[in-house]
């Protein structure tokens, strides 16, 4: 015993064990992402997290005379005006009333703010980049240009949207 | 009757005198300088003024037309140097003095989208909106 002894051993055995979690457990340096999970005439969607400054409860929507059927109005923010969004028109899906669960995300993109009513915030949660997955082909044309991609929660195929480009599909 | 000065502007001074009013319980105001006069709507009919009911200009629905007005009055307002229009709108409230840096401009999806622009600006007066208008944008 001894005379081959490897002063390193310890080194080695430690080295070998920490390679071998990192092959069984995938890249510690993996792309993840925040994700708001939100609910739009009963069916969940998500928006990118970067895309959501704040989420606030639903106060008076002052109507703006001349708007589009899709900007509800204005909000006061903390004595700053938004607009506040409904988004369902460019997701191709009916609309809901205002219940007590209703909430605005403040979402900001590419230089424009606004306000975006959604029935209800159900979730903020981490995921890895690579678990978002290009939409689906049957989706329609209309709004695949609204849609990031999607992602699986809670079993369901849920759609990422683009808020950025409903942005710009506005100011356009 | 009530008088109101309009008087010309030479260059843009730093405060605007405001009158509100309200419509489905939404606050406007109108910058007092288009406002040649505020008449009963009695007195209006006297007088032959060509009359436009603001709720039709806003209207933003069709579950909101007809709109009842509670306490009508008319804006005259200056068409052209010699043609008076009146505005009938609803509840007119306060006449106050506002300076121009707390005007904020609409948020910019409205203002790249709103036609007519008739809504200019936005004032936050102890928490609550007033949507500026420009009669001039709807007549």
């Amino acid at each position: 015993m001894g005379e081959n002894f490897n002063k390193n051993k310890s080194d080695e055995i430690i080295s070998r064990i920490k390679k071998e979690h990192l092959e069984a457990t995938g890249s510690i340096t993996e792309e993840m992402l925040t994700v708001v999970i939100i609910k739009l005439s009963g069916e969940y969607y998500a928006f990118l997290g970067e895309d959501i400054k704040e989420i606030i409860q639903v106060g008076k929507i002052s109507y703006v005379p001349g708007c589009p059927d899709f900007i509800l109005g204005i909000i006061n923010v903390r004595g700053d005006v938004e607009s506040v969004l409904d988004i369902t028109k460019f997701l191709d899906i009916s609309g809901k009333k205002s219940t007590p669960l209703s909430r605005i995300a403040i979402g900001e993109k590419g230089g424009i703010r606004s306000g975006v009513l959604v029935d209800s915030v159900e979730d903020v949660m981490e995921i890895s980049k690579k678990s978002i997955k290009p939409p689906v082909s049957t989706i329609s044309a209309n709004i695949k240009s609204y849609v990031t991609g999607e992602i699986l929660y809670k079993n369901n195929m849920t759609t990422v949207i683009d808020l950025g480009e409903i942005f710009k599909q506005i100011v356009l | 009757m009530i008088d109101i000065e309009s008087g010309a502007t030479h260059g843009i001074s730093n405060e605007i005198q405001i009158l509100t009013f309200s419509l489905w319980g939404i606050r406007f105001g109108v910058d007092t300088d288009m406002v040649y006069k505020m008449i009963s709507t009695t007195d209006v009919g006297k007088q032959g003024y060509e009359i436009l009911n603001i709720h039709e200009k806003f209207k933003r629905g069709r579950e909101d037309y007809p709109y009842n007005y509670e306490s009508p009055r008319v804006l005259l307002i200056k068409k052209s140097e010699n043609e008076l229009v009146g505005i009938v709108v609803d509840k007119p409230e306060e006449i106050f003095s506002v300076e121009i840096a707390f005007i904020k401009p609409l948020p910019r999806l409205i203002e790249s989208s709103i036609n007519p622009p008739m809504v200019w600006g936005v004032i936050v007066q102890s928490s609550e909106i007033i949507l500026l208008v420009d009669f001039y944008k709807i007549l």
